[in-house]
């Protein structure tokens, strides 16, 4: 008797340091499905694909793949029980072909007399290719030559090889359409949707709510590592689907709203027309003293660009950034330090912090210059400073001699608003300050945005939510494709509805 | 009780990160025991002036493996600087030795703004430079050359002595700790740990990459210059081959002093100990009178040895930029 189901995942949750990354999640795939999963950053949806795909074990809870208790232990149990994962980044060889790519790791099956026997290979690659609809690639071509969208299509090529014992593979695709241009994820949807139809599964995550919609049959909805809601996709549409991700308001004690300070008239800084090719569009707008300016929209609506091309990193195509009614010319980040500008970056391993230096190096890094005296670095300044910001900002670390990568997430993140706050910049860029923050240093940073509004410093932010973008934020910008579609003001008492600004994020 | 008390003090990794400068220790104790004459002042005299060039070389060295590269032309130019300071003595005079320093700075200049401009890793680039200077070091002079007796005032100084220390000696130990200062208390000097450690993020803090790089070759040339010059004095010849074997032996002192692979952390003292050792294998083995075949072989996995002791198993770069 044929199952209802492909995978039920029933009650599963799972701990990090008791932290709570997924709550009693449910969920089904039926058979010959495409399945919407959506969220926001941190909403859990990577964690339960890590579970599926047996890279990390769950909690609690149970998982059942066509009837029978699942539970993978490492990528190599899932794939030969026919699940399996196509990446962001792709996992293929490019110098290798086709046949090689999907049979990688898998030679041994083809070997004679100790020498691969390719012809074999390469028969058994056709038959899977024609599988899953590639009827027009040869197997012996080289990956390199293959555009994107095909490729992606020789990851789940590699995916039902493994799973040539069972009859339905489960493939997880996640964001497989980031890396894509318009005509190849037209082809990519209709290669995928041949796939189906002949019983395969498909579990579809994205952070456009659009291909969502246009894709799958069924949505669910993560939110703060839980189930948020389960849809019939043509029963929805992206508002509805944004607003279960996002969810009710928190509180505005959360944020410290009565903390909230009018901006000063003075414009510290202003930005005209700026573009940069691909990224963003025109974009205008002033900062005030004291202001927290939050920019909203989805991942790929330019606002990431902008923060680096207002820091100097990225150079702008066009218009003009003045600070303090002068125009300036930011070349490197360097020379955005010099006009008082810096960056707090959203990737913090890579981009952030300094994880085999001390905690002292890492602060004052920013603020090398103003340490210095007759070109000096007064080396018990340095130490004085680093002592100083561990304990205002109450960094747990066992000294100032700890190295950055033995600190938690939290502390890590305090340390690079240290480097920021000693550096003592007047435009501070903050993207996604709290991402990968625990609850207890997410309060005490949004206290910081706070005093640091009060002291003067303007801040540009991006906030890891909607929420927090909006409760923290003095004024919110909405940007759309590289454009700015829309201006709210967000000051205490009078804060923008949530689906308002949807409305101009989509 | 005294031993269980320091047993409880001192953990594995203390023990880990000390372990060049206890090997070091545990290799002159052996040489001494095998042959007491390894410590006469006359042998200490001779360490300590064959470690002057090495040590001044190492400084430089320091810097560009500080901030994760590696520059293999300081031997070619520490030839060069080698055979140019000879050819140029009839003309300049003691203003020759300015004129060296200066060209050492603008080899570091050419490496430094190759590398940072076209993006072309050190470690290729500076082998392409290294074959460019040794040419010219023959060009400059085909074969080795005493230096004529007209002009043996101009290096009179390297015979002076206060002790066991020769004036050369005193001058590397204050390169050195010229060196050790700048990289503790300067900005360009906290800027290469903060490179090798992470660019992306030393970017984004507002690091001057580029120039802290350029900078940090220049030195790394100027060194190897002065490198040379020493070696001229010490050895009383110009011979356009005198500094080739001195690349390797300054990378290998530096990463032997601990040194990060990777960059990022590592210090000047580190590469004293480090440059203490080379010399004293080398000068060792030959006081016990160790055949010199067999010396290199020990060298060479005495190198291995505290390569696979000392460095980051768990880093996954290990590219050299």
């Amino acid at each position: 008797m044929k199952q209802n189901y492909l995978l039920e995942i029933n009650n599963v949750s799972k701990n990090f340091n008791g932290h709570p990354a997924l709550k009693n999640i449910y969920m089904n795939v039926k058979h010959g499905e495409i399945l919407g999963l959506v969220g926001e950053n941190g909403a859990g949806k990577s964690t339960l694909l890590k579970i599926i795909m047996g890279v990390q074990p769950a909690s609690s809870g149970s998982m059942l793949l066509n009837g029978k208790p699942y539970k993978p232990q490492n990528p190599r149990e899932a794939n030969n029980a026919g699940v399996g994962m196509v990446f962001q980044e792709q996992s293929l060889i490019t110098n290798l072909t086709v046949g090689q790519n999907i049979f990688l790791g898998d030679e041994k099956r083809f070997m004679k007399y100790g020498l691969i026997d390719y012809k074999k290979m390469y028969d058994e690659a056709r038959i899977i290719l024609d599988e899953v609809g590639l009827t027009d690639i040869k197997p012996e071509k080289y990956v390199r030559d293959l555009s994107f969208a095909k490729r992606q299509m020789i990851e789940i090529a590699k995916v039902i090889s493994h799973a040539k014992s069972v009859n339905n593979a489960l493939i997880l695709l996640d964001e497989p359409t980031s890396v894509l241009n318009d005509e190849e994820v037209k082809q990519l949807y209709s290669d995928i949707r041949k796939l189906v139809e002949k019983g395969h599964s498909i579990i579809f995550v994205s952070h456009r709510l659009d291909e969502v919609l246009e894709i799958t049959e069924r949505i669910y909805v993560f939110k703060d590592a839980a189930n948020a809601g389960e849809f019939i996709t043509k029963d929805v549409t992206e508002k509805d689907l944004y607003q279960a991700m996002v969810g009710k308001s928190t509180s505005g004690e959360y944020y410290n709203i009565d903390k909230q300070i009018t901006p000063k008239d003075d414009v510290v800084l202003e930005v005209k027309n700026l573009s940069a090719f691909g990224s963003f569009k025109n974009v205008s707008f002033e900062l005030h003293k004291g202001e927290i300016l939050g920019f909203c929209g989805v991942v790929g609506s330019g606002k990431e660009d902008l923060c680096y091309a207002l820091c100097g990193d990225i150079k702008p195509t066009e218009g003009k950034i003045y600070i303090h009614g002068e125009e300036v010319s930011l070349r490197s980040p360097s020379d955005a330090l010099k006009n008082s500008i810096l960056l707090i970056p959203q990737e913090r391993n890579e981009e952030g912090i300094f994880g085999i230096l001390d905690v002292t190096s890492n602060i004052a890094a920013s603020n090398l210059s103003r340490l210095t005296k007759y070109g000096i670095v007064s080396v018990k300044k340095l130490v004085a400073q680093a002592k100083e910001w561990i304990q205002r900002l109450n960094i747990r670390t066992q000294s100032h001699k700890t190295n950055l990568n033995t600190l938690s997430g939290g502390n890590a993140q305090k340390v690079v608003f240290a480097k920021m706050l000693a550096s003592n910049c007047e435009i501070v860029i903050l993207n996604h300050p709290t991402r990968g923050v625990d609850v207890g240093a997410k309060t005490e940073i949004y206290q910081l945005i706070r005093r640091m509004a009060e002291d003067g410093k303007s801040v540009i932010l991006l906030g890891d939510t909607l929420d927090e973008c909006i409760g923290l934020s003095n004024r919110v910008l909405v940007m759309k494709d590289g454009f700015i579609t829309g201006e709210f003001d967000a000051s205490v008492g009078n804060k923008p509805d949530n689906l308002d600004i949807i409305q101009c994020m989509m | 009780m005294s031993i269980g008390k320091l047993k409880l003090n001192i953990s594995k990794n203390d023990l880990l990160s000390q372990i060049n400068l206890i090997t070091f220790i545990l290799l002159i104790v052996v040489f001494y025991i095998i042959n007491p004459s390894f410590l006469n002042n006359y042998n200490l005299k001779t360490l300590l002036l064959g470690m002057a060039p090495l040590l001044v070389m190492a400084c430089g060295a320091t810097y560009v493996r500080l901030l994760g590269s590696l520059d293999l032309s300081m031997g070619a130019v520490c030839s060069c600087a080698n055979v140019l300071l000879v050819t140029l003595f009839p003309y300049t005079g003691f203003l020759s030795y300015i004129i060296v320093t200066i060209f050492g700075i603008l080899t570091g200049l050419v490496l430094g703004f190759i590398h940072t401009k076209y993006k072309v890793p050190s470690f290729i680039l500076s082998l392409g430079m290294m074959n460019v200077y040794s040419s010219i070091a023959l060009l400059i002079m085909r074969a080795p050359v005493p230096v004529p007796k007209d002009e043996r005032y101009l290096i009179d100084w390297g015979k002076i002595s206060y002790g066991i220390f020769s004036l050369m000696t005193i001058l590397a130990l204050i390169i050195m700790i010229i060196f050790y200062f700048i990289q503790k208390a300067t900005p360009f000097g906290r800027s290469l740990n903060l490179i090798g450690a992470n660019e992306r993020a030393a970017r984004i803090s507002g690091v001057s990459i580029n120039k802290t790089k350029i900078i940090a070759f220049m030195m790394c040339g100027m060194t190897s210059a002065v490198a040379g010059m020493m070696l001229t004095a010490k050895l009383k010849s110009a011979d356009p081959a005198s500094g080739n074997a001195y690349t390797l032996l300054a990378v290998a002192s530096v990463l032997l002093g601990g040194t990060s692979m990777t960059g990022g952390t590592g210090s000047i003292l580190k590469t004293l100990v480090g440059v203490s050792m080379v010399t004293v294998i080398n000068n060792g083995m030959t006081i016990i009178g160790v055949d010199a075949f067999w010396s290199q072989i020990v060298f060479g996995s005495l190198i291995l040895l505290s390569m696979v002791l000392t460095t980051d198993k768990k880093s996954r770069n290990l590219v050299v930029k």
